[in-house]
């Protein structure tokens, strides 16, 4: 039935595709030497929006595209360079465009005040337009020109043919839509509409012989056909361009002005209705006179009866008529279909589906296991095995399917970057790297607002203004890096700039005075820097447009944490700052590391462990009262879970220790048993654990039981105040007898 | 008499189906209809064909259709399909 919607979200998809192209083309533009295929790739952009625009009759759409469309004609036909006015307008127009079009989809007005933009942008392209010299209309000579070659060689090679050509300076179109072009959302109004943006119809019949009796007719059906003569300066590859969008519904035959007689027989050879009607409605639209139509018709029965001849002659009308621009055309289509094909769109809710889905079979899949062991069938536990890595190699593309590179995201900043730096007057470049670090698509929706603040920030507060730049002694170009990686199952993205860095001072006595901290506690940098993110607190002196108002860097780090991340701030005074945002890879499955301490078992993210370590009694013994061990010269900070978890501290078991590692973080964690690895699905928890941040979800064991995941982040960082004493207690390492290097077992081989 | 058929503001592929069956039932009954579009302020090609059935078939069967009041954005439509003459012609 009625396809509109979906071909309207296909508009809308596309048109956010291509704008986000011309975006990312104009940016390059600036820094870049200018260039044809920039430009080019600009009027694409622009000239495949204004088509769809105006066949859905987006007039206003169309009327914006069109003159920066022609503007870009211009350019790529001459030598001017690009300026930056037009590159801002430009930019303005792709903006204007992108609001346009979500408007039209979700069919809202637009507000006055974008309206005014409108007018005021077209205007302006008007001026730009008229100071070359070459008005609006003209840009369809400025093509045609690109065609003229073809045509000189086509004028010789019709005075050659010593046939006949009709008196005739327009185009002849024939149409006929097919019946299913209506229920497909397209209106052949809209096409002829738009058709007129290209020249003028000098007349028009419409065929309404097909139109059934009134029992027959389906109202979803389209019975018209039209001739159309067409008087336009554009060639014959912009004429069939409009009709893009139906070539698979509809039938278009296209003669150029002047054509011989032959193609007029051939159209009326081709077009299923009555040759005698088909030859009446061509005289009424004026494309033949009456006794040209004769003639034709003459010739047509001479070239039945001499069928040989008419082969022959067609092939080489054809090879008149068809440009090498066409076959170019219709190659480059068949490429871009091509790549097409490699991508396929999937709803988000068909990936989480079966993302969860694999998620139970993880865990269905670990209680078959179990139950394979007590029957002790080998065949049957081979067999088990096989399942298994099956499930984990489904697991992990399952997993990928979601995972998107950062490098979109990142390049959308290139834009805030731009403009944000012209606002303030602050020549400001942005250095992208790690854009190809790949993390979870969720991650990357909800990461564009706090990067949007991080970096307007660093722009606003941290780049200095250029003359204090140069005083000193740093370029006058300030500079903002976005870097992304991965580290022990995380991915990290670094927000830097080298700007003039955080001052220590003030950030103190803002804290102090906003009662943050206490009068008189000792805090070390990294400590102070971190006040930052407290709620209610501004180190700008002046409240600007750019930045926030002082509600800024709490809400980035509640949006991090949201997120399971963290955020830490590093700087360094007049050399820049330094925001790192950790975030876990992915939000669904991860594997674990199975571990129990006193009756129940719990779940370490496999990616924060190191090393696991057993403990003979006599090393038991002496940590039971100490938090620390020597681990092979290395002052290793211990924590006891059961005494974390607020179990009986006495344990008859053997315990071990697993080294975790987080960011520079390292600890022991002193366990009574290690279980192996595990695939954890992650089950969300309770809200009200939500505080508390050593635990991270829950997931169901192969046995039915619920064991918890640790936060090992949230572990540490418990322990990091403690970093002061273990510096010192480094310091006397020597008295701490070394564990034996015999009792490490190194699980990750 | 004229039967008088009020088409109503949207004439367009969501509407049309609806127009039709409301017409087919006038044209069964009368030999003469006439229809008001002063009110139709939209209309697109699949509507216009409504129209256009009707009045072939009305001179096929010797019957009259006649359009009046043509609002703008019809009136747009049927000089844009070059239709003036053979939807607007009045017959007695």
């Amino acid at each position: 039935m009625m396809n509109l919607d979906a071909a309207l979200q296909t508009f809308q998809e596309e048109s956010t595709e291509l704008l986000e192209e011309v975006e990312e083309v104009l940016l390059d533009i600036d820094t870049s030497d200018n260039n044809k295929e920039a430009i080019d790739a600009l009027f694409r952009a622009i000239h495949t929006i204004k088509g769809t625009s105006g066949i859905f009759g987006f007039d206003r759409l169309v009327d914006l595209t069109h003159v920066s469309e022609s503007l870009l004609d211009i350019l790529r036909h001459s030598d001017a360079k690009i300026s930056n006015t037009e590159v801002e307008l430009f930019l303005q127009c792709k903006d204007l465009v992108h609001t346009m079009v979500d408007a039209e989809v979700n069919n809202k007005a637009l507000t006055d005040e974008v309206e005014s933009k409108i007018s005021e942008v077209i205007q302006r392209f008007e001026e730009l337009l008229g100071d070359t010299d070459l008005g609006k209309s003209d840009s369809a000579d400025v093509q045609n020109s690109e065609g003229s070659n073809d045509e000189s060689e086509a004028v010789s090679y019709i005075d050659e043919e010593a046939d006949k050509n009709i008196e005739n300076d327009n185009w002849h179109l024939s149409l006929r839509f097919n019946h299913d072009v209506l229920a497909n959302g397209m209106d052949p109004a809209s096409f002829i509409k738009y058709l007129r943006k290209l020249g003028d119809i000098v007349s028009i019949e419409t065929l309404i012989d097909k139109i059934p009796s009134l029992e027959d007719l389906e109202v979803e059906d389209c019975y018209l056909g039209f001739e159309i003569r067409f008087d336009s300066k554009s060639n014959r590859d912009d004429i069939l361009e409009v009709f893009e969008f139906v070539k698979q519904d509809a039938d278009i035959t296209l003669i150029p002005p002047n054509a011989k007689i032959s193609e007029y027989i051939k159209l009326i050879n081709n077009l299923d209705e009555d040759d005698d009607r088909i030859g009446e409605i061509l005289v009424n639209c004026g494309a033949l006179s009456a006794d040209e139509l004769e003639e034709a018709l003459y010739l047509q029965e001479q070239h039945h009866e001499n069928n040989q001849n008419v082969q022959i002659g067609e092939v080489l009308v054809d090879e008149q008529f068809v440009s090498g621009s066409v076959v170019n055309a219709a190659l480059n289509k068949q490429d871009s279909i091509r790549s097409k094909s490699k991508v396929v769109r999937i709803d988000t809710h068909k990936l989480d589906g079966l993302i969860d889905l694999v998620g139970e079979m993880v865990i269905t899949g670990a209680t078959a296991h179990l139950q394979a062991q007590k029957t002790g069938d080998e065949a049957l536990l081979q067999i088990m095995y096989d399942l298994e890595r099956l499930v984990e190699e489904i697991r992990d593309t399952a997993l990928h399917l979601r995972m998107v590179q950062i490098g979109h995201t990142f390049n959308k900043f290139k834009r805030v970057v731009r403009d944000v730096g012209q606002q303030l007057n602050k020549d400001i470049g942005l250095t992208i790297s790690g854009g190809e670090t790949e993390l979870d698509k969720t991650y990357v929706d909800k990461l564009n607002d706090p990067l949007m603040h991080l970096i307007r920030n660093a722009i606003d507060h941290g780049i200095e203004m250029p003359e204090e730049r140069m005083k000193k002694g740093k370029s006058e170009k300030g500079q903002v890096k976005l870097n992304a990686f991965h580290d022990s199952g995380n991915v990290v993205i670094e927000i830097s700039d080298d700007g003039a860095g955080l001052n220590r001072e003030t950030i103190l006595n803002k804290a102090r005075e906003k009662n943050l901290i206490g009068q008189h506690a000792e805090l070390t940098d990294h400590e102070i820097f971190s006040q930052i993110f407290s709620a209610g607190f501004s180190t700008a002196s002046e409240v600007t447009d750019i930045s926030g108002r002082g509600v800024g860097m709490d809400v980035v780090k509640q949006n991090i944490e949201d997120l399971r991340g963290t955020i830490e701030v590093d700087s360094v005074v007049d050399q820049g700052t330094t925001f790192s945002i950790r975030l876990p890879l992915t939000l669904a499955i991860i594997d674990g590391f199975l571990i129990s301490v006193a009756t129940s078992s719990y779940v370490l993210p496999l990616d924060t462990i190191v090393e696991c370590i057993e403990l003979d009694e006599l090393a038991q013994q002496r940590i039971r009262h100490q938090n620390y061990i020597n681990l092979r010269d290395e002052m290793l900070p211990c924590i006891h879970l059961r005494k974390l978890f607020g179990f009986d501290e006495d344990s008859n078991e053997r315990q071990s220790i697993v080294v975790v590692h987080s960011g520079h973080h390292r600890a022991g964690l002193v366990v009574d048993d290690l279980l192996g690895e595990f695939q954890t699905v992650i089950k969300p928890i309770g809200s009200i654990f939500e505080n508390l941040d050593i635990i991270s979800g829950s997931t169901i064991l192969g046995s039915g039981e619920v064991a918890i995941i640790l936060n090992v982040n949230g572990i540490l960082s418990g322990m990091v105040s403690d970093e002061d004493d273990i510096e010192e207690l480094s310091k006397h390492i020597d008295s701490v007898e070394n564990i034996n290097p015999s009792q490490v077992r190194n699980i990750r081989g | 008499m004229s039967k008088v058929f009020e088409a109503p503001i949207e004439l367009t592929i969501y509407t049309a189906g609806q127009v039709m069956s409301d017409l087919v039932k006038l044209y069964k009954k009368h030999s003469e209809i006439t229809v008001d579009l002063a009110k139709t302020a939209e209309i697109d090609t699949a509507g216009l064909q409504v129209l256009l059935a009707f009045k072939k078939q009305g001179n096929e069967d010797s019957k009259t259709i006649n359009y009046i009041n043509c609002n703008h954005s019809v009136d747009e439509l049927v000089k844009l399909f070059g239709l003036s003459s053979f939807l607007m012609s009045q017959s007695q």
